[in-house]
């Protein structure tokens, strides 16, 4: 249980952008896809190459994106990266521009946190002035600028096409894959998307390389995870773990006490007992894009069910039906296990509409919004049905 | 900002010339404008999205589809402060109903209603990445964190004289 932080730490400026200029683009790619890092945003996609694509798409105008909409239930460690060190995404941004030729960059702020823009603003100012963001940057012959765009709280438009929708001054609704963004995103130029820990984590990897990353982490899980803990913990927090955490130890750190579940991935994860609080958070075992929210004894299973639904039910664009018209039916299934009157016929045919969801969904939310409602039935059925 | 029950063509045309002063009219600005309407106004109506659809030489249907969608582009009449008061999980462990209740006694209004005054909108919103200081609200931009009904009261009652 190494403690290995280094997301959260401050970086001399400009230190690993002049590196990059110093190596080529290509070597820059392999670097990044040697080290392993995937997107830490939750889908766990890896970043080298994500850059490796957007960066052979032929076109003149492409763009970086950074998905700063940070709304998935009980994550916000982005929340706190931006408020500690956004020059270091900003780095990271710009670094990923030159390596794929983009020189337009986007931060996409979710409306609630509109009071993060100013700071940030005041931020990207300063970087111009040093000649971090512009014209010719540090003397090369890279221009490169970011700008922030505000999102109006829809939690859908943190999955990417529907991002990019929103970006083009649209309903913010997902649409099918493929094309994917690299090839064509933003007014249908290469884009490449990522979450703002993934940003944070390439400086570090232009400067100290790919095997220094590789040490820590597991196998297929490199790095770090910055985990925000919430609930019933005595140190609520963000918390930089190393891939491959035990789930019991990160609770000894929160210092949670007599904890009966615990949430990871939030609305759109799984929660498990005590029984499995062995398991480890990794891509391996349990993914998770930073949400952990622990439940102690006094906690009713079915209160948390009905949250994550009714969450969902209210988030659903609505343009697909099994994702609209299921997250309905499992609210009202969730009223029936209250009143105890759910049959096993019902819970089955919860289980087929689940699978009809996952299958026909195009877009993550509807992929994944009953996986904590499934979970919870698998693990605590006896408190349910009893 | 200006909430009233009444908004002219007028005020609204010459809102639309200060806001597009500073932004061009690409299409991808078509949020950000609106977002500024909100700003000013409160809410959007109908008004709104024709003068905005000429602008952008969108159908006013469009606009109106694409506010409709978004959470912070209310399109029915809204108070000038917009009260939104966490509703996920984190928040409602620490009790974020004890605090609707609390501003719901101050305001003299339920959940989802708008003031007479067109002062306060109070609505429930999803997760405000606030989970480690919950129960936490925003009021517009603001945000209040690790509340106490009477902080949240205390809170409310600085918004009504403003």
């Amino acid at each position: 249980m190494p403690a290995t932080g280094f997301v959260l730490e401050r970086i001399k400026q400009g230190e690993a952008l002049k590196k990059a200029f110093e190596i080529n683009r290509a070597e820059i790619t392999d670097i990044i896809k040697d080290s392993g890092l995937k997107g830490r945003g939750g889908a766990g996609f890896p970043t080298g190459l994500k850059m490796y694509l957007c960066g052979a798409a032929a076109d003149t105008i492409k763009y970086v994106i950074c998905n700063a909409d940070e709304g998935e239930p009980g994550t916000f460690k982005d929340r706190v990266i931006l408020e500690t060190i956004p020059e270091k995404v900003f780095e990271g941004m710009a670094i990923t521009a030159y390596v794929i030729g983009a020189k337009e960059g986007i931060v996409y702020l979710r409306g609630e946190y509109e009071y993060l823009k100013a700071g940030l603003e005041n931020t990207l100012d300063g970087m111009r002035k040093n000649n971090l963001l512009g014209k010719k940057i540090l003397g090369s012959n890279f221009d490169f600028d970011i700008r922030i765009s505000l999102g109006a709280g829809a939690y859908v438009c943190g999955e990417e096409t529907a991002l990019i929708e929103s970006l083009e001054g649209k309903r913010g609704e997902a649409k099918n894959k493929p094309p994917f963004p690299v090839s064509s995103g933003l007014f249908c130029h290469p884009t490449l998307v990522s979450n703002v820990e993934t940003f944070c984590n390439i400086p570090h990897i232009v400067t100290r390389g790919a095997q220094w990353f590789k040490n820590m982490g597991s196998e297929k899980s490199t790095g770090t995870k910055l985990i925000s803990v919430s609930g019933d913990v005595k140190k609520p927090g963000v918390y930089e773990i190393s891939f491959g955490m035990k789930v019991k130890d990160l609770l000894k750190l929160a210092e949670a006490e007599n904890t009966k579940a615990v949430d990871i991935g939030g609305a759109s994860g799984i929660v498990i007992p005590e029984s499995q609080f062995d398991r480890e958070i990794s891509f391996e075992d349990i993914p998770t894009g930073g949400s952990v929210i622990v439940f102690d004894k006094t906690r009713k299973m079915v209160d948390i069910m009905e949250n994550f639904m009714e969450f969902f039910l209210d988030e659903s664009c609505g343009q697909c039906t099994p994702c609209r018209e299921g997250t309905r039916y499992f609210v009202d299934a969730v009223e029936k296990i209250k009143d105890g009157k759910i049959t096993e016929r019902e819970i089955k045919n919860l289980r087929d509409i689940s699978s009809c969801m996952k299958l026909t969904s195009k877009c993550g939310l509807g992929q994944s919004s009953t996986n904590a409602f499934i979970s919870i039935l698998d693990n605590f059925k006896e408190e349910l049905l009893s | 900002m200006t909430v009233s029950s009444k908004i002219s063509k007028k005020e609204v045309i010459n809102e639309l010339d200060n806001i597009l002063s500073k932004t061009n009219l690409d299409r991808g600005n078509l949020l950000c404008v609106l977002e500024e309407l909100v700003r000013k106004f409160g809410y959007l109506n109908d008004i709104m999205a024709v003068e905005v659809g000429k602008r952008f030489g969108v159908d006013p249907n469009e606009v109106y589809s694409v506010s409709s969608f978004y959470a912070f582009l209310p399109v029915k009449k809204s108070g000038k402060y917009k009260i939104r008061v966490c509703r996920t999980i984190s928040c409602k462990l620490k009790n974020a109903d004890n605090i609707v209740k609390a501003i719901e006694d101050e305001i003299g209004v339920k959940f989802g209603n708008t003031t007479k005054d067109m002062k306060f909108t109070l609505e429930r919103a999803n997760c405000l990445g606030m989970c480690d200081k919950a129960p936490a609200m925003l009021i517009n931009d603001k945000v209040y964190t690790e509340l106490t009904p009477e902080k949240a009261k205390e809170i409310i009652r600085s918004y009504k004289n403003k």
